[in-house]
C-alpha cells in the first residue's frame, strides 16, 4: 500500500518599505501595508481562492477518500484576515470536513531556533495556540521553517506532547542513498515520527510542470499518478510505503499560472490515484505503527533543509549580509525583550521571516517575486535600516 | 575680460567636488567683472553666457543650432515651466555618476557626433606630433573616451560663434577641447588641475588619461594647481615647467552657516563622505570603525557615496559583524548632503590621495570635528582641524575615542571649524586667479 501525505502550505512575509537613512526614527512603520496588501489580494486571486476552492470541491467529491495537510505561517493568516478574509472563511471550511490536518509551524517563519530557543518555543507555542483558537484544532504535526532539522529541534520540541511527527527534508548525508519513503523514527520519544518529503515528485510539479526544455514535458495527471503507482517498485520489501508531497499553495495560480493547466492537473490527480485501489491519501496524525522499534532512525546532529542545493543553512546564513542581518535582528529582539516593549518586540518578530535574509543570497535573489530590491546589497541595506529605525525608537 | 570656461560638472551636473569648486569660482569670478562663457557636456549643443551673478543659477542657454532654439522658445516660453525642466531639455541631470569612478555616466550625456579633425588648425610640426599622440589615446571605443571625443567636437563647433580672452579647461576630460580653442583661436590656455589620474585611481591609473593630462598642462600657458600637495606631484611625475604653474587653492562657497543640529540618531554619528573608491580610504575608514565599536559601541558610522568599492565595502562590514552600527546610504543629492551633514559629529577623510578635498570644509562649516589626511590639498590651509596620515589608524582612533569621551571638547573643535570656514572663500582664490589671466593677456 502506497501512503500519500500531500502538504499544502501558504505564505507571504509583511512587504518592507523601501527606506532611506533620512526615514530612521521619523517614519510610523518600516512595513508597506498598501504593498502587501495589493500583494496579497493578486496572490488570493490567482491562486488561494481558485485553488482552495478546487480543493474543498475535491473533498465533496471523494468524501474521506481524498484528504490532505495544510499549513501557514501566522504571518499570512494576519495578512489574510486583514486584506482576504473570505480565504479564512474557505480554511475553516475545508477544516470542518475532518479530512484535513493542520500543522504546527514557527508563527514569524523565523530562524529563530538558532539563537534563542526561548524565542523558538514561544513562536511554536503562539502558532498552536493560534490555530486552536481559529480553527479549533489541536496540530499534531510540525514543520519547521524551510524544513530545517535537527535533533537540536527534536530536543527544543519535547515539551509539545501533542506534536507527534515532524516534515523535513530526506538527506544523503543521514539516510544514504535509499528513497526516504519509510516512515522513520526520531531521535528521542517526542515527537515520535519523522516525515521525508518525496523530493523528486514534488520538485518536478513545483519547478518543472511549466518547463519546455524538461524531457517529461508535458506532464500530465495521469503521468504522475503512473509515478506514484511506481514507487512500490522502489522498496519491495516495505509494507507501507510513504509518498509525502510538499507544495506552497502559491504554486497553483500564481507561481505556475491558471494557463499552464495546473488547476485541472490538481483537480484530475486524486481519482487517477485512488483509481487502481492500491494507494490511499492519509494524514500524518493517522500513521500507526505498533512494531516502532522496528523503524529506521532519522538523528542528526548537523542542521539539514529544503533550500538550495546544498540542503543546509547556506541559503538562509550563507553570506556575511545575512549573518550580520540576523545577528541585529536578534540583538536587539534581547534588549526589547528587557525594556517589556511589546509593540516593537512585535515589528522586529516580523522583521525575523525568512524571507528577508533570502532575498540577500544569491541562490534566491531575483527567484521571489517579494524581491523588491534591485541587489543583494540594496536589500541588506534596506533591512539595516529597518533594524536601525526601531532601535532608534527603543531606549 | 572673457573667458571660455570649460568643465564636465557643473551644478545642478554634480558628481564630486568639481561641479562646487566651479560654482564658486564662476560665481566670484563673475563679480570681478569678468564675463565666463560655460560650456558643459549637455546632450544639446549649447553654451552658456554668464554676465552678472544671477546668471550662475539660471543657466540661459545660447544654442548653435536654430532648430534647438525653436524647440527651446516652443517648450518654454510661456514661464509655467520649472528649472528643472529645462535642464532635462538640455540633458544636464541632477546626481550623475562621477566621470572619475567609472565610466557610467548617464545616457543623458550622449551625444551622436563625430570627431572634430583638430589637426587643421595646427601648423607647428611639433605640435602635430603631439597631436597625433593625443588623437590616438582619444580612439578609444570606451564610453567615457568617446564622451570626451564628444564634448571636443561640441566645444569646436562653438568656437566660430563666440569670442574671448582665455581658455581656462578644467581636468582631462576637458583638455582637448582647451587646446582645440587655444589652438584654433590662438587665444592663451589655462589648465586647472583638480585631481590627476594618480589621485582617482589610488595607483598608477590609466596611461591614456596620463598623456592626455601630460599634453595638457604641456601645452597651457599656465597651469592652475589647487593644492601644494598637487603642484609637487605634477612637478614630480609630469615634470611640468615650474615657471608656469600657479598655485591656487580651492575655497567653499559658504550658503549659509548651519548652526541647528538636526540628528537622525541618538548615539555619535562618524561619516565618510566621498566617492567610495581606493583613493578616498574608505579601507581605513572601516579599519578605524572596527576598532571604536569595539571599544564604544553606541556610534553610529555611516559611509556615503558609490563607487568601485561599494559592494566589497558592504561585504566586509558585513563580516566584520558591525551590527547596525556601520550603515551605508549610496549617493545623496546635494540637499541630502546637507541633511546627514546636520546629523553628523565626526567627519573622517582618509584620502590616500586628495589634491584638494572640498568635502571637509563643507563639514566644518557645518560644526563638526574634522578628521583630514595629511595627503590631502585642504590640509594646508585649515587649522582647526586634525590632521593624521591616512594610514594612521591608530592615530584616528585615539582622536575619536578622546573627542567621543569629551563632548564639550567634540562642540568646541566643531565651533572652531565653523568659525574658520567662513574666512576660507573664493573672493581670495578668484583675486588670484584673475591676476593670473592678467599676466596672459
Amino acid at each position: 500500500m502506497i501512503n500519500i501525505l500531500i502538504f499544502f502550505r501558504l505564505h507571504q512575509p509583511y512587504k518592507l518599505k523601501k527606506l532611506s537613512i533620512f526615514d530612521i526614527g521619523s517614519i510610523d512603520t518600516v512595513f508597506d501595508y498598501n504593498l502587501s496588501k495589493a500583494s496579497i489580494e493578486k496572490i488570493a486571486n490567482l491562486s488561494y481562492r481558485p485553488t482552495l476552492k478546487l480543493l474543498l470541491k475535491l473533498m465533496d467529491k471523494f468524501d474521506s477518500k481524498f484528504k490532505f495537510s495544510i499549513s501557514f505561517s501566522g504571518l499570512i493568516i494576519e495578512q489574510l484576515n486583514e486584506y482576504c478574509p473570505d480565504i479564512i472563511e474557505i480554511i475553516k471550511e475545508l477544516s470542518k470536513t475532518k479530512n484535513i490536518e493542520i500543522l504546527a509551524e514557527p508563527y514569524y517563519n523565523s530562524l529563530s531556533f538558532l539563537y534563542n530557543e526561548n524565542e523558538f518555543i514561544f513562536e511554536v507555542n503562539k502558532h498552536i495556540n493560534f490555530v486552536y483558537n481559529l480553527f479549533n484544532f489541536i496540530p499534531k504535526t510540525f514543520r519547521n521553517t524551510e524544513l530545517i532539522y535537527s535533533d537540536k529541534i527534536a530536543d527544543s520540541l519535547r515539551g509539545f506532547t501533542s506534536l507527534k511527527n515532524i516534515l523535513t527534508e530526506p538527506s544523503e548525508k543521514v539516510i544514504g542513498f535509499k528513497p526516504g519513503l519509510n516512515l522513520y523514527k526520531a531521535y528521542g520519544k517526542n515527537p515520535q515520527y519523522i516525515l521525508l518529503r518525496n523530493q523528486k515528485l514534488s520538485d518536478d510539479l513545483t519547478f518543472n510542470f511549466s518547463n519546455k526544455n524538461w524531457k517529461e514535458f508535458p506532464l500530465t495527471a495521469e503521468k504522475y499518478s503512473r509515478w506514484i503507482d511506481d514507487l512500490q517498485f522502489y522498496d519491495k520489501k516495505a509494507k507501507n510505503i510513504f509518498c509525502n508531497l510538499v507544495f506552497d499553495i502559491e504554486t497553483f495560480g500564481y507561481y505556475l499560472n491558471e494557463s499552464s493547466g495546473i488547476l485541472e492537473f490538481l483537480y484530475d490527480l486524486p481519482s487517477l490515484i485512488l483509481k487502481k485501489g492500491k494507494n490511499q491519501f492519509i494524514l500524518p496524525s493517522e500513521i500507526t505503527n505498533d512494531n516502532i522499534e522496528n523503524l529506521e532512525l532519522f538523528s542528526t546532529k548537523d542542521y539539514i533543509s529544503i533550500g538550495g542545493s546544498s540542503k543546509n543553512l547556506d541559503p538562509y546564513l550563507g553570506n556575511d549580509l545575512q549573518i550580520n542581518s540576523q545577528l541585529s535582528l536578534y540583538s536587539l529582539i534581547e534588549q526589547t525583550k528587557e525594556q517589556n516593549n511589546e509593540l516593537l518586540l512585535e515589528n522586529l518578530r516580523k522583521l525575523s521571516s525568512i524571507d528577508y535574509f533570502k532575498n540577500m543570497s544569491e541562490y534566491f535573489f531575483g527567484t521571489y517575486d517579494f524581491s523588491n530590491f534591485p541587489s543583494i546589497e540594496s536589500s541588506y541595506q534596506n533591512y539595516l535600516y529597518a533594524i536601525s529605525h526601531l532601535e532608534e525608537k527603543l531606549i | 575680460m572673457r573667458i571660455l570656461f570649460l568643465t564636465w560638472e557643473f551644478p545642478p551636473m554634480i558628481s564630486g567636488g568639481l561641479a562646487m569648486a566651479c560654482y564658486g569660482m564662476v560665481k566670484s569670478l563673475l563679480k570681478r567683472n569678468i564675463e565666463i562663457i560655460l560650456i558643459l557636456p549637455t546632450k544639446i549643443d549649447a553654451y552658456f553666457v554668464l554676465k552678472n551673478e544671477k546668471d550662475i543659477d539660471d543657466l540661459k542657454p545660447t544654442f548653435i543650432n536654430d532648430v534647438d532654439k525653436e524647440k527651446y522658445e516652443d517648450l518654454f516660453h510661456d514661464k509655467t515651466y520649472t528649472q528643472s525642466e529645462i535642464f532635462e531639455f538640455l540633458g544636464i541631470c541632477e546626481g550623475i555618476n562621477g566621470y572619475s569612478s567609472s565610466n557610467k555616466l548617464k545616457q543623458v550625456l550622449l551625444f551622436s557626433n563625430f570627431f572634430f579633425e583638430i589637426e587643421n588648425n595646427l601648423s607647428n610640426q611639433n605640435q602635430l606630433r603631439i597631436f597625433e599622440e593625443l588623437k590616438t589615446n582619444l580612439l578609444s571605443s570606451e564610453d567615457l573616451f568617446r564622451k570626451v571625443r564628444e564634448y571636443t567636437n561640441k566645444v569646436s563647433k562653438c568656437l566660430y560663434l563666440i569670442d574671448f580672452d582665455i581658455v581656462h579647461a578644467h581636468d582631462w576630460l576637458c583638455y582637448p577641447a582647451g587646446i582645440l580653442a587655444s589652438k584654433t583661436k590662438s587665444k592663451p590656455l589655462v589648465s586647472h588641475i583638480h585631481a590627476t589620474e594618480f589621485d582617482r585611481s589610488g595607483g598608477v591609473g590609466d596611461e591614456r588619461i596620463h598623456k592626455i593630462e601630460y599634453i595638457g598642462m604641456t601645452l597651457a600657458d599656465r597651469v592652475i594647481s589647487v593644492s601644494n600637495y598637487t603642484a609637487n606631484l605634477i612637478v614630480n611625475r609630469y615634470r611640468i615647467d615650474t615657471a608656469k604653474i600657479r598655485v591656487i587653492h580651492n575655497a567653499f562657497h559658504l550658503k549659509n552657516i548651519h548652526k541647528e543640529k538636526r540628528r537622525i540618531f541618538k548615539d555619535p554619528v562618524i561619516l565618510f563622505l566621498g566617492r567610495i573608491t581606493l583613493q578616498k580610504g574608505p579601507e581605513y575608514f572601516l579599519e578605524v570603525a572596527k576598532r571604536i565599536i569595539k571599544i564604544y559601541p553606541m556610534v553610529r558610522f555611516i559611509m556615503v557615496g558609490t563607487g568601485d568599492l561599494a559592494t566589497k565595502m558592504i561585504k566586509s562590514s558585513a563580516k566584520e559583524r558591525l551590527l547596525t552600527r556601520f550603515l551605508f546610504t549610496g549617493f545623496l543629492n546635494r540637499e541630502e548632503v546637507e541633511s546627514i551633514l546636520s546629523a553628523t559629529d565626526i567627519m573622517i577623510l582618509p584620502s590616500v590621495s586628495e589634491p584638494f578635498g572640498i568635502a571637509p570644509l563643507e563639514a566644518m562649516s557645518f560644526g563638526i570635528a574634522t578628521i583630514i589626511s595629511k595627503q590631502s590639498g585642504v590640509s594646508e590651509i585649515v587649522e582647526n582641524v586634525y590632521k593624521v596620515d591616512f594610514w594612521d589608524i591608530d592615530q584616528m582612533t585615539s582622536i575619536i575615542l578622546d573627542l567621543l569621551s569629551d563632548p564639550n571638547k567634540m562642540v568646541k573643535i566643531g565651533q572652531l571649524a565653523a568659525e574658520e570656514v567662513t574666512k576660507i572663500q573664493w573672493d581670495k582664490s578668484a583675486m588670484m586667479i584673475e591676476k593670473c589671466y592678467k599676466e596672459l593677456i
